[in-house]
């Protein structure tokens, strides 16, 4: 359930129509949350173009991407994220250990040193709003310009995906189990 | 400044090269969290096409979307963000009480109407993260189904935006004033 309904090709014009071919031809489907981003299919598609771009062809690999993504959805508290980058993240070989511990906020044992950067510079920004000297560096270090650009991005667009989940709340889909710990 | 140089020109390749020229066109120069997002180009791009949209189409008045783009930096303590936009909210006509209501955290008091209402949107989306009933009625009544989507892209794009801005430390420019309350 959501608080808009979903839309699917065939409530689209031809020329929204071209906008949903786009999203599935850059991301292979535009079902879930994309389904309601379509009631602005200008919108979605440029949105889907960033999501391939940090999917399909950043210089970062993708467990990488998935540790910030899910510290991301930790940190904001967003289930539906969560879970749903917790099986992107189980596809690309990350342990369910490391998942829980970030589900936890604590410090997963077993990661990469790359990983551990990449989670540091997260949690910097996410928590602080900045990032410290040291982790900054050993960012730039390890990943270059372009990797701390996207880096950046990465968090940037999925508090962004966050903003659609909850203003529209959407939530997981029934008898899934919610991985975040529950507060409140 | 950044924490790292602004990317130049000539710096990229002839394909990158499309991509900074696609940004200029669209903004007219390269500034602010684009220096520094041009270190990934093709990326840049894409983040700068979502803000072409948000900002540039669809039905919202501009002043209204200078409103929600200040409410947003106010929220996430952007300096950068507040001070480039709160140049653009005078030149679209939006009044110094709201633009100040805005940075020192009294608004929505003090707002009506449109103002009123968005500037509610946006604290309850990024400060208690979650919309009320009211609101989200009040936001869909008054700028319909598609406009609600925009408008919270509009906002998410400027959290996006405020992530690079406060990773690299992108520092106001020398014309440019903090206007947040420390």
């Amino acid at each position: 359930m959501a608080r808009l309904g979903r839309l699917q090709r065939e409530d689209l014009d031809a020329s929204d129509g071209a906008h949903f071919d786009r999203i599935v031809e850059l991301r292979g489907g535009a079902g879930g949350l994309y389904s309601l981003l379509l009631h602005s299919p200008g919108l979605a598609a440029r949105m889907a173009a960033t999501e391939a771009y940090v999917r399909f062809e950043s210089s970062l690999p993708t467990a990488l991407k998935e540790i910030v993504i899910l510290a991301t959805a930790r940190e904001i508290g967003s289930q539906y994220e969560f879970q749903a980058h917790a099986r992107l993240a189980r596809q690309a070989g990350v342990s369910d250990e490391v998942i829980r511990s970030l589900a936890l906020g604590e410090d997963p044992e077993g990661l990469s040193d790359e990983e551990r950067v990449a989670l540091s510079y997260a949690r910097d920004l996410l928590q602080m709003r900045r990032i410290s000297g040291p982790v900054f560096e050993a960012a730039m270090e390890r990943f270059g310009s372009r990797g701390v650009a996207e880096l950046s991005v990465i968090v940037g667009h999925y508090l962004m995906i966050d903003l659609f989940l909850t203003s529209l709340e959407v939530e997981l889909a029934p008898g899934a189990v919610p991985e975040l710990p529950l507060t409140g | 400044m950044a924490r790292i140089p602004d990317v130049s020109r000539e710096d990229l390749s002839a394909e990158e090269q499309g991509y900074y020229d696609e940004i200029v066109e669209s903004r007219g120069g390269i500034r602010g969290p684009y220096g520094v997002l041009l270190h990934s180009p093709k990326l840049a791009a894409c983040v700068a096409a979502t803000g072409t949209y948000v900002r540039f189409e669809g039905d919202m008045d501009n002043a209204l979307r200078e409103v929600v783009v200040l409410a947003t930096a106010r929220e996430i303590k952007s300096q950068y963000e507040f001070a480039a936009h709160a140049r653009l909210a005078r030149a679209a006509g939006v009044s110094e009480d709201t633009i100040q209501g805005i940075a020192k955290g009294m608004a929505p008091s003090g707002l009506s109407g449109d103002e009123a209402l968005v500037v509610r949107y946006v604290q309850e989306l990024l400060r208690d993260h979650k919309v009320s009933a009211a609101s989200f009625d009040a936001v869909k009544d008054r700028f319909g189904v598609k406009g609600t989507v925009e408008l919270t892209g509009l906002i998410g794009h400027y959290m996006l935006v405020g992530q690079v801005l406060a990773a690299f430390a992108v520092e106001l420019t020398g014309d440019m004033v903090a206007e947040i309350p420390e």
